[in-house]
């Protein structure tokens, strides 16, 4: 293929680095930064402050749907933005039904890490009261989204008939009470990985409403990876979300916001420390810790992110070097 | 003695380094974890192929449910017996003589979802066509920027507002007549529509592969975290 | 009851199906135009040339063409990929170039199959056709990957195509073949890994020109007449979307009075402007009761 060289240049050794040391690289600045974690400053986009802003003003009497699509393969991405629901879910007393519409795999996915947040609440506030079949229900999976959504939309109790969790009868528990329609319920929230979301995009439609003066078009939120975050942008962008976490980045963002809270001006802010996004309403932040997996992951993205900068930078220089050597266009 | 939680993760960790060694050479170790991963995925699948479909969704509301005093809590619904032959239709793809059985199934899958098409076409793209009807004139001029806290002006399109819609509606416009593929495009207006659409593409897909990136970043941190910090650190250094 | 305002399609909503019928009208027109008159203009994308250059170039070098109709099921996707992939193979045969045919799933393999045979037939080439250049890989994904990775090595193919529903294996396919110095032209309709071509390939068919290159190549009625009615669509919703600009923006200029409002602590006079509730575009693109749009 390429003409042997009399001698090789700077340009060609840049070339030349073996992918393996790349890997090598890679893995041992990830594992430094692992060990070296320390929090990052983040200011929370729109999305992810619509997010938080919509759970924490719907009342707390109301009922969240949590469709969770996610399977271990996003585990990195996917489990930091369902732990941050779960413990606003939880801190908040809301009560959650927890169902998937993707893999088989994806309801244990969801389940193990549900209790496992319950339970390091529990471990702080022993008085926390939140049980699973009384203030939340796992359902199981929903083959065939593309057709279930469509009975979500038109009668959703009637999707759940039938359904047990730990060989209860799931209508009959807590969460269901009341809920007859997708409108029941106070949001609708879409942990994926996958095109799930479009699915119900595609099928859903919730009637506006009003939560403590804050309006929400669409009960629908969702929870995405980087990799289908941009696709989803355009549903936030046209309010058929009415709130969006995207990604690792996402999920700091709502953690920031769970921590610190959220105020529409600097000086209403000067007090209370709070994240400033202009124009918005005034969100109180979440009483207990909220440094959750995105918080500790964030510095080794950063780490391996810069990383990244410098390979593309070498790599193009040395393109740039060999091409002016061989004196020409390519 | 370690509980079964530390072997369970101890076992995770393992198969985890052993998928990884590949990056270094395709070796028996890593074909090992390979098919053990694909292996352990098939059975897994299986099994939830019974508890979360085919018993949750078809048996269950076939036979009805009975709770533990006798009471019954849903009635059967014989008729879904009617839906297995159709199901064990599909298996006829295995059979050269009789193989447009497994048509059959297939069919009713595709017409169902054609059937929802132009009502998941409304709810999906109808707001969109709304949310890409931006003002471009703004209606106030002071102050240019959009101002925070209590100068912001309810329903007020500012200067960099009006600015940040033209740059929406040039993008949304020179991107759709690029796609345009039944006329000559002849005329230099259009030409330049659609190079400047090109030219935007690839600047949006430049940001999609940086968020994908990330997302590759990630799921290696948190193999990495795994591995030494839930594993490692916790296990045998606090 | 709430619950019927926004599904039962009362109101102004007759709009959004009129419109949609609209469309769907174009298009079958088109496709019965396109039955009766058999030359119906498309555009050739540049993206054809590659094809022929790629496989011109895997000619000259005497190496397999390499194909793959992306990881998706027997769909509108994998039967579109296909129809390029007889083009690819009739040139081929021509020349008694080698192919390579690999696929993930049993039915599209089934297709797959059938089409090339076809197409060797149809060409008087029978002899040439090689019933192991269609191959069934594997049907998990990264073993798929795994799979056509080995065989881009192994046979050292000097052209490849990647075109359908590619996922989180395309840059593994792409890099592979980059690295040994393959020609590639690629295209998948996941808008997510189009970005992964684009880097590690030669030529890709961005979105639709991967439709427009099979309605092109097939000269297929019902895909030309598709995507000429397609572009009377699109056509319909820039027009749609421009109409309601220039309406918002005519309705928000100015403001509409002023008030006093206090706003912490303080008396503030300010202007008024038109609420978007009260937007005409509003009323049409979000129909509701009368009496919940005043609000």
């Amino acid at each position: 293929m390429s003409t042997p060289m009399p001698k090789t240049s700077f340009a060609e050794k840049l070339m030349a680095v073996p992918s393996r040391a790349l890997y090598l690289v890679l893995a041992i600045v990830i594992i430094i930064s692992v060990f070296l974690s320390r929090p990052l400053p983040n200011q929370p986009n729109p999305p992810a402050a619509d997010f938080y802003t919509a759970l924490m003003k719907m009342p707390a009497d109301k009922v969240v749907a949590v469709q969770s699509d996610f399977t271990n393969s996003t585990r990195g991405e996917s489990a930091g933005q369902l732990e941050a629901l779960t413990r606003i879910l939880v801190r908040r007393g809301i009560r959650f039904i927890l169902y998937a519409g993707a893999d088989p795999q994806a309801p244990t996915v969801a389940t193990n890490i549900v209790e496992r947040i319950i339970k390091e609440e529990k471990a702080v506030n022993p008085s926390l009261q939140y049980e699973r079949n009384v203030h939340w229900v796992r359902v199981g999976n929903f083959t065939n989204l593309d057709n279930t959504a469509r009975l979500f939309q038109t009668n959703f109790r009637e999707a759940f008939r039938g359904r047990e969790d730990n060989g209860v009868d799931v209508l009959g528990t807590p969460p269901f009470e009341g809920i007859n329609t997708i409108n029941d319920l106070g949001l609708y929230v879409n942990v994926t990985a996958s095109s799930t979301l479009d699915v119900l995009i595609g099928r859903l439609q919730f009637t506006p409403t009003t939560y403590d003066g804050v309006p929400i078009r669409s009960k629908l939120m969702a929870m995405v990876t980087g990799v289908i975050g941009p696709e989803a942008v355009n549903y936030y962008k046209a309010q058929q979300l009415a709130g969006l976490v995207v990604g690792l980045n996402g999920t700091v963002e709502l953690e920031t916001l769970m921590g610190r809270g959220l105020e529409g001006s600097k000086e209403a802010a000067s007090a209370n420390n709070a994240v400033v996004i202009d124009g918005r309403p005034s969100v109180a932040k979440l009483e207990g810790n909220s440094v959750g997996r995105g918080s500790q992951y964030y510095f080794a993205l950063h780490t391996a992110m810069g990383l990244l900068i410098l390979a593309v930078i070498v790599g193009n220089v040395g393109t740039a070097l060999q091409k002016s050597k061989r004196g020409g266009k390519r | 003695m370690r509980d079964f939680e530390f072997w369970k993760m101890a076992v995770g960790v393992i198969c985890t380094l052993g998928l990884y060694s590949v990056l270094y050479r395709e070796t028996k170790v890593y074909r090992f974890f390979e098919h053990m991963f694909l292996g352990l995925a098939a059975g897994f699948s299986l099994v939830a192929l019974w508890t979360e479909t085919l018993k949750s969704v078809w048996w269950d509301k076939m036979v009805g449910q009975v709770d533990a005093e006798g009471k019954v809590t849903s009635m059967g619904y014989p008729l879904y017996i009617l839906l297995l032959p159709i199901g064990l239709m599909a298996y006829f793809v295995f059979s050269k003589k009789s193989n447009w059985m497994s048509r059959i199934p297939i069919g009713i899958i595709l017409g169902l979802w054609a059937g929802q098409q132009a009502d998941n076409w409304i709810k999906t793209f109808w707001p969109q066509i709304y949310g890409s009807m931006k003002p471009i004139v703004p209606n106030t001029f002071d102050p240019i920027f959009v101002p925070g806290g209590a100068a912001n002006i309810p329903n007020a399109v500012y200067v960099t507002q009006a600015v940040n819609n033209v740059i929406f509606l040039v993008t949304l416009l020179s991107v759709m007549s690029y796609f345009f593929f039944s006329f000559e495009i002849k005329s230099r207006f259009l030409k330049g529509t659609t190079t400047l659409g090109r030219w935007l593409l690839m600047i949006g897909f430049g940001a999609i592969f940086g968020s994908t990136v990330m997302t590759r970043f990630t799921l290696l941190i948190d193999r990495m975290y795994f591995v030494f910090i839930e594993f490692l650190k916790t296990n045998f250094f606090s | 009851m709430d619950n019927l305002y926004y599904t039962n399609y009362s109101y102004l909503a007759w709009v959004q199906i009129a419109f949609v019928m609209a469309l769907m009208a174009t298009i079958l027109v088109s496709i019965s135009i396109s039955k009766r008159r058999k030359n119906l203009y498309i555009r050739r994308i540049s993206g054809l040339n590659a094809i022929d250059e790629a496989i011109g170039r895997a000619t000259e070098m005497g190496k397999p063409v390499l194909m793959v109709p992306g990881i998706g099921g027997l769909d509108a996707i994998s039967v579109q990929a296909l129809n390029i992939f007889a083009y690819v193979t009739r040139t081929a045969a021509r020349f008694a170039n080698p192919i390579r045919l690999c696929v993930m799933d049993a039915a599209v393999y089934t297709v797959a199959q059938e089409i090339i045979s076809d197409v060797y037939r149809k060409e008087g080439l029978q002899e040439r056709y090689d019933p192991d250049s269609v191959r069934f890989v594997s049907d998990r994904q990264f073993a798929f990957a795994a799979g056509v990775s080995g065989i881009i090595l192994r046979e050292q193919t000097a052209a490849t195509f990647f075109m359908g529903a590619f996922f989180a294996e395309s840059l593994i396919f792409a890099e592979t073949a980059n690295s040994i110095g393959a020609i590639q032209v690629a295209s998948s309709t996941q808008t997510t890994q189009t970005p992964f071509f684009i880097a590690a390939c030669d030529y890709v068919l961005i979105g639709d020109e991967f439709y427009a290159a099979s309605a092109y190549l097939s000269r297929e009625p019902v895909l030309v007449g598709s995507l000429v009615g397609q572009d009377f669509a699109k056509l319909a919703i820039i027009s749609v979307v421009v109409l309601g600009s220039l309406v918002t923006t005519v309705q928000r200029r100015g403001s509409t009075g002023t008030e006093t409002v206090e706003v912490q602590g303080q008396s503030v006079t300010r202007p008024t402007f038109i609420k978007p509730s009260e937007l005409v575009m509003d009323k049409i693109f979000n129909p509701r009761p009368p009496e919940e749009a005043s609000k």
